[in-house]
């Protein structure tokens, strides 16, 4: 093997210059930090709510009073509630118009490129900047097909409130755990989608999330309701500036698949490495619907990041691909859990794991098939690949199965990249690390395919700038 | 006075809400029956002797509530040496026989010298109807070159809780392979912790188990990879019938500086009643980039094809699923000396009655 192989040189951090920018808090109402039944109160005054979402939060706190953290997953000791501000207004009013979007804030959402996307891609947009939604729009051609894209805030309020009632932290209960809990008890902003019976939406909607306020915690609520037959495909973004405090994304997003409808769930989550990222997503499935995840983890320090989908009619199935990549002081722990509870139901998780410069790695699934689960088959396979003998890397995976005429598999693996590829693309005249690139890229392209193309290339970038200069 | 253990802790934590971190149970802490063992086979160029305190070898990565346990309750304890640069093909079995209501806490240190070889079965057994209790700790240390079968055969009555442990660290080029046999009890317990610090040192670990009646099965297999180019197996194989459960647990643990090496974990679960509950959990947690771990896992029932086939031989799926058992039982008692094998025999006649062997 020529010596220049094992001759590695130090990984440089990712340049974030695209999401890394800050914005003066101008005239930002801010709630004392901490958690308090009196901050909980304010919130809900502040929303002018209907009484049983005042009741519902008051419960949560208590809940949340009562559990403990995690006895198992990455340390979040360093977390501490006292010291996050759970609720930060920006100094404006949800708006359909992005004219009438505050310029700093509207600036901030122009280099992430939301309103062009939106121009060039998307059924419709909305964006919020820490607690509350500043901008949501949606194609009046969607409009037209009945589909309702909207604040979750604004629909509680509306024709659909009852609806919403009905679902609301029905999933994701606050009792689920501590930070669900915390949930229920401060959310703020978030969207609310309801796509009619056979309706099928052509163009993605998406959702971006970017928090600003340092030391703040933001708390979205997205709920997303399926009748029978329709079809979205949804896209949810998330960013933040690095500050030297921690903050805080405790986010829930439910979502409910009818029968033979077809949900796609996209995301890329790329919040700054202070971030404690904590967030709750879930899906239910009924008969014959399709629900596909593809989520990318890259940013935040931590991470406990598991979306759950239940498939709860029979033939119902899912699909849920992912990629995480942790670099240096980031502890990402994510995965996915299963449930199969009705027959014939089917899911297929494919993972990709990276770490490198002393990042921590976890890929944590559970698939559970219960008694009513006949003829079900799951299908799980992780991969990891150490990009240095700095990090780390863990495969936790469980499987609980609880009838007998079913097919349950999981494979995985661990390993580096192989020196011999490396030596063949490097007498082909590549250098070190653009092999090395080459070969990080095709480990991450079943997952980066199934990207929005826009996405795809974030994706790739982010790789890349990983990458740059790391390994050469 | 009874004491409360978490066995066969898992090495980092998951989701409780699983109940696969630990496996909760009670041992009695009364005095020990008096039981010796049956010691036959090869004795020439090893050393067995009784130890009144063993606290000589290494208990790295086992649970020190259930070594504690161990080391106040042990009755029985033997301490055998396997002489340097001997070679003994023929086993050493070492055969205990359980009455009702018995109680044995047994400590066995095994030490294979230098390029020494070995093969040690030993086996617990008792009337399929016993009550009782069973729990010991066997550790092995390898020194360089050493290489041993090590084989546990647990056939304890269908009323009881048997609990066998089983830690060993190897020192360069030692190889292992060890092989459990959870068969008997109610409760039936097993878990191996394997530290492979030697350079080139290999660990193969077995398990093969047929879940039956209430029968609760629950495994916890651990290889930690210190040594370059130390090397891990770990195969579980079982069959559930009517309502048994089994938890199975095994991790590959690469720490670092274990440059080169690789571990491979598998399980083949069959599934053979629709009241069985299976949990699997196979971790892999990787501290080393230089290293290759893989896993596998297949979980279900007799598949359709094959099945078909049979069926279309004049074998139904009944016959089918006795092909299966027999098959399973056959390849253990192939490994086993005569007299061993035919306590297997027995098993399968009093306990697999109803499936018709």
């Amino acid at each position: 093997m020529p010596e220049v192989l094992t001759k590695t040189a130090p990984i440089t951090e990712i340049n974030r210059s695209l999401y890394d920018f800050t914005k003066a808090e101008k005239d930002v109402e801010k709630l004392s930090s901490g958690l308090t039944e009196e901050i909980v109160r304010q919130i809900s005054a502040k929303k002018n709510e209907p009484a049983w979402m005042l009741e519902h939060r008051l419960k949560s706190l208590q809940t949340y009073n009562e559990l403990h953290i995690p006895n198992w997953g990455p340390d979040i000791s360093e977390l501490n509630i006292d010291n996050i501000v759970t609720y930060v207004r920006p100094n404006t009013k949800l708006s359909a118009n992005w004219d009438e979007v505050p310029e700093d804030i509207k600036d901030t959402f122009d280099r992430l490129g939301i309103p062009e996307a939106e121009k060039k891609a998307l059924g419709g947009v909305g964006a919020q900047y820490d607690s509350e939604l500043v901008y949501h729009n949606l194609q009046k051609s969607v409009a037209k097909k009945g589909v309702i894209y909207s604040g979750i805030e604004e629909a509680l309020s509306g024709p659909f409130a009852e609806m919403i009632r009905k679902h609301f932290m029905r999933l994701v209960p606050a009792s689920d755990h501590k930070f669900a809990a915390l949930h229920g008890a401060v959310w703020s902003g978030g969207s609310f989608v309801y796509v009619p019976p056979y309706v099928k939406v052509e163009i993605p909607l998406q959702s971006y999330f970017r928090l600003n306020s340092p030391g703040a915690g933001q708390f979205e609520h997205t709920l997303i309701i399926l009748d029978k037959g329709a079809d979205l495909h949804f896209i949810e973004g998330c960013s933040a500036p690095k500050y030297n405090v921690a903050n805080l994304h405790a986010g829930c997003v439910e979502l409910f698949v009818g029968e033979n409808a077809h949900l796609r769930y996209s995301t890329i989550e790329n919040w700054s490495k202070n971030m404690y990222n904590l967030n709750t997503k879930r899906a239910k499935v009924e008969k014959n619907g399709i629900m596909e995840w593809v989520s990318g983890s890259f940013g935040s320090h931590t991470s406990y990041l598991y979306p759950m989908t239940i498939l709860n009619g029979e033939y119902a199935k899912s699909e849920f691909t992912g990629i995480t990549f942790a670099g240096e002081g980031q502890n990402l722990d994510t995965g996915t859990k299963i449930l199969h509870n009705a027959p014939h139901t089917s899911s297929v998780v494919n993972t990709k794991s990276l770490s490198k410069s002393g990042g921590i790695s976890t890929f944590r699934s559970a698939v559970t098939i219960t008694e009513n689960a006949h003829k079900s088959k799951a299908s799980v396979s992780c991969q990891s690949l150490m990009l240095d003998d700095k990090s780390r890397s863990d495969t936790i995976p469980v499987m609980d199965v609880r009838c007998d005429d079913v097919n349950v598999g999981h494979e995985a693996s661990i390993g580096r990249i192989d020196d011999d590829a490396v030596f063949y693309l490097m007498s082909r005249g590549l250098s070190e690390n653009e092999a090395k690139t080459l070969i990080v890229n095709g480990f991450a392209n079943p997952i980066s395919k199934e990207l929005p193309l826009e996405y795809a290339v974030e994706m790739n970038n982010l790789i890349r700038l990983e990458m740059e200069g790391g390994i050469g | 006075m009874n004491t409360l253990l978490h066995a066969n802790e898992l090495p980092v934590l998951t989701w409780n809400r699983f109940n696969v971190n630990y496996k909760q149970i009670e041992l009695s802490n009364t005095a020990d029956s008096k039981i010796e063992p049956n010691i036959t086979g090869s004795t020439n160029n090893i050393n067995i002797k009784d130890i009144a305190v063993s606290d000589e070898l290494p208990v790295i990565g086992s649970n020190n509530k259930v070594i504690n346990y161990i080391m106040a309750n042990a009755s029985l304890r033997k301490k055998i040496v396997v002489n340097k640069n001997s070679h003994n093909d023929l086993p050493l079995i070492i055969d205990l026989t359980m009455h009702n209501d018995d109680k044995l806490t047994a400590l066995f240190d095994i030490i294979l010298e230098e390029n020494s070889i070995a093969n040690i079965i030993i086996s617990v057994s008792a009337a399929v109807k016993a009550h009782g209790q069973y729990a010991d700790l066997i550790r092995i240390k390898a020194a360089a070159h050493a290489k041993a079968n090590i084989t546990f055969l647990q056939l304890s009555g269908q009323s009881s809780i048997a609990f066998n442990n089983i830690t060993a660290q190897l020192d360069n080029e030692a190889h292992i392979k060890i092989h459990q046999i959870p068969l008997g009890g109610k409760t039936a317990l097993a878990s191996v912790t394997a530290n492979l610090t030697g350079y080139k040192s290999s660990v193969e670990i077995y398990a093969d188990y047929i879940g039956q009646s209430e029968q609760d099965i629950d495994l916890n297999y651990v290889a930690c990879h210190y040594g370059s180019k130390s090397t891990s197996d770990i195969k579980m194989t079982g069959i559930l019938l009517d309502s048994s459960k089994k938890t199975a647990r095994g991790t590959i643990d690469f720490h670092r500086g274990c440059k080169g090496a690789s571990g491979n974990e598998s399980e083949y679960v069959l599934l053979l009643s629709d009241k069985v509950k299976n949990k699997s959990v196979p971790l892999i947690l990787c501290d080393e980039d230089d290293v290759a771990g893989n896993h596998g896992a297949a979980i279900g029932t007799l598949d359709e094809e094959p099945l078909f086939y049979l069926k279309s031989r004049g074998i139904n799926e009944k016959a089918a699923r006795q092909i299966f058992l027999e098959s399973t039982l056959s390849r253990l008692k192939n490994i086993l000396p005569a007299n061993l094998a035919a306590k297997i025999d027995n098993y399968s006649k009093d306990v697999l009655c109803n499936e018709s062997i």
